[in-house]
């Protein structure tokens, strides 16, 4: 899987290294169980520093996404739960999207054609998301 | 000296001619003449023109810089600082006309780049495989493959600690060098295999092959170079150290000689290898990843703020090279230019010296004292225990110094003497054979009723031949 790494960017680069990661779990690049580099490889292979790259792993850890083994490394959770808080920071930053795709012309099918064409470029492996039912 | 200096800089200019026209002009990652450019316009009239044009200058201007340096093998060899100077500028004009017409094409083809729009991805991004990353400390040879090499060049200072006479003098400087080198290599294994994996292609098992090849063949090499010159070096030392009356040099420097030539062999058929090998691969694939680090590059030199590793490979060539933009690339770039200007003013004032100054002993009292440029000396006439005239100079091997066709300056080991201090103007007997404490003397005059003289002023010759 390839992460692009924009250096010019404004995004900080561990929040951009987080999204990549997400966002390849999510289109199936990165399957569940799939090992990732070590701080320390990855560091040295993008050129940035260790705690940068440390920080966005440890969002990752502690958004469920991934877990950290001190002697193999990170790998993707085999399993990714979602969590009563996750739907709530989901509606908060959905509320702020809808508010300025409104105000910038795209109108609700627009947005739901949208999220319908992403939500079916999550390739193969998709990750296996137990029932909410009854989580809230 | 005479065959060595116009050999060494024959080989420095053809090593410059063979990287410069033929490596660079050669498609490698998609790049061409240092310029990073698409598939569809390398193979373009306009590109391709260039390359062409700067293979005739090639053609043209270094068999000219050739010949331009015939006439310093013409030199006297009793003008020895002349002939070396008029060496090293010839050496260094070769290098920064070579660098300057490289530079002018490679500048002409990137204008080119720019006016067609051919920028190859987008600038300022660092692209990673992760499985790749994963997977590249499996990639290198172990180190523990360095350790036969390890033995063998630890042999010499083994031998030196024994504390055999015949090592008394420099031993230990000469026996650590196939161990340093062999360091050298341990270190250029370590840079190569932590180099940042690369990406040439959207597909991971692309990325992989070609990463491997890179980093299996080129651990291989730098073992296989050190296991060379630990063998060649170690068997130098023991000729030079071992047998040190036996005088036919090239014998004793032909087993180092030729693990060189082998290492060179080495060298360049991993760079091939790999290039060929990648470029298969590359072009087998459908989805390349294009890096474009040309504005990097264009000084001539690496200067990348967003790299924050100190040594990278060179673009162009074998090798590597430092990044300017870190603090420790620039430390170590100027260091080398300040080192390698230090070793050539040194060695030519050296020379001047050795050339305009000459040797000579006085008496004062009952003291003596032999001036030469850093070989002076000076001990009291109640240690001199012989003084010998010889008519002719036995066999001799320089173990440091200055030995030109006019006259032999420095430590020497001398046949039927063991390690001496020369101050000989050759062809001119009688030689003076002065045994003191702890060192023996061998000096002469300019001419023989100078060298009668100092006889004189020594209390006389005890015994001749």
């Amino acid at each position: 899987m390839l992460i692009t790494l924009n250096m010019s960017s404004d995004i900080p680069i561990y929040v951009q290294l987080r999204n990549q990661i997400v966002m390849a779990i999510g289109h199936g690049k990165l399957a569940l169980g799939e090992g990732l580099p070590t701080v320390r490889q990855l560091a040295q292979d993008t050129g940035v520093n260790a705690m940068t790259v440390n920080k966005a792993y440890a969002i990752l850890k502690n958004e469920g996404y991934i877990e950290i083994d001190r002697r193999h490394g990170a790998k993707v959770s085999p399993s990714l739960d979602v969590t009563g808080e996750f739907r709530e920071k989901l509606e908060g930053e959905l509320e702020l999207l809808i508010a300025e795709s409104e105000l910038k012309g795209v109108g609700r099918e627009d947005f739901l054609e949208m999220c319908g064409r992403i939500f079916d470029s999550m390739g193969t492996g998709e990750p296996q998301i137990p029932s909410t039912e009854g989580v809230l | 000296m005479k065959l060595l200096f116009p050999g060494l800089c024959l080989f420095v200019s053809l090593t410059m001619w063979i990287t410069f026209s033929v490596t660079s002009c050669k498609v490698s990652r998609n790049r061409l003449l240092g310029v990073t450019l698409p598939l569809e316009a390398q193979k373009l009239p306009e590109v391709t023109g260039i390359v062409q044009r700067y293979r005739r200058a090639m053609g043209v201007c270094y068999p000219l810089l050739m010949l331009a340096g015939v006439p310093i093998v013409l030199i006297p060899e009793r003008l020895p600082s002349f002939y070396l100077i008029s060496m090293w500028v010839w050496l260094l004009i070769t290098c920064l006309l070579g660098e300057r017409l490289y530079r002018r094409y490679n500048r002409e083809l990137y204008s080119l780049k720019q006016k067609r729009g051919w920028l190859m991805g987008r600038q300022r991004m660092v692209t990673v495989d992760t499985q790749v990353s994963r997977m590249k400390k499996t990639m290198p040879v172990s180190r523990l493959w360095f350790l036969p090499s390890l033995v063998i060049a630890a042999l010499c200072p083994l031998l030196v600690m024994w504390n055999n006479p015949a090592f008394s003098d420099y031993g230990w400087g000469g026996a650590w060098i196939p161990l340093c080198l062999t360091m050298v290599c341990i270190l250029t294994h370590h840079i190569t295999a932590t180099r940042p994996a690369r990406v040439y292609s959207e597909n991971s098992e692309i990325n992989r092959a070609c990463n491997f090849l890179y980093q299996r063949s080129w651990s291989v090499c730098w073992v296989v170079c050190s296991l060379l010159q630990s063998i060649g070096g170690s068997l130098l030392f023991a000729f030079l150290f071992l047998s040190p009356e036996d005088t036919n040099e090239i014998w004793t420097v032909l087993p180092y000689l030729l693990s060189i030539v082998a290492m060179l062999v080495t060298l360049l058929y991993t760079h091939d290898h790999i290039r060929r090998g990648q470029n298969l691969l590359i072009a087998a694939q459908n989805a390349p990843v294009y890096i474009d680090e040309d504005e990097y590059w264009i000084s001539g030199f690496y200067n990348n703020p967003n790299d924050r590793h100190v040594v990278v490979e060179k673009r162009d060539g074998t090798g590597f090279t430092f990044n300017l933009a870190t603090f420790w690339g620039k430390a170590a770039t100027y260091a080398s230019f300040l080192v390698i200007a230090g070793v050539l003013l040194f060695s030519s004032v050296f020379l001047l010296l050795l050339d305009s100054r000459s040797f000579s002993l006085t008496v004062s009292g009952n003291s003596a004292s032999v001036s030469a440029p850093l070989y002076g000396a000076s001990f009291s006439l109640d240690q001199v225990e012989e003084v010998e005239a010889l008519a002719s100079l036995p066999e001799r091997r320089r173990i440091n110094g200055a030995s030109t066709a006019a006259y032999d300056l420095g430590r020497y080991y001398v046949s039927g003497y063991g390690a001496c201090t020369l101050y000989i103007y050759k062809n001119n007997p009688p030689y003076l054979v002065i045994r003191l404490p702890g060192n023996t003397l061998l000096l002469n005059g300019k001419t023989p009723e100078q060298t009668r003289e100092y006889a004189d002023l020594l209390g006389g010759v005890k015994s001749q031949p």
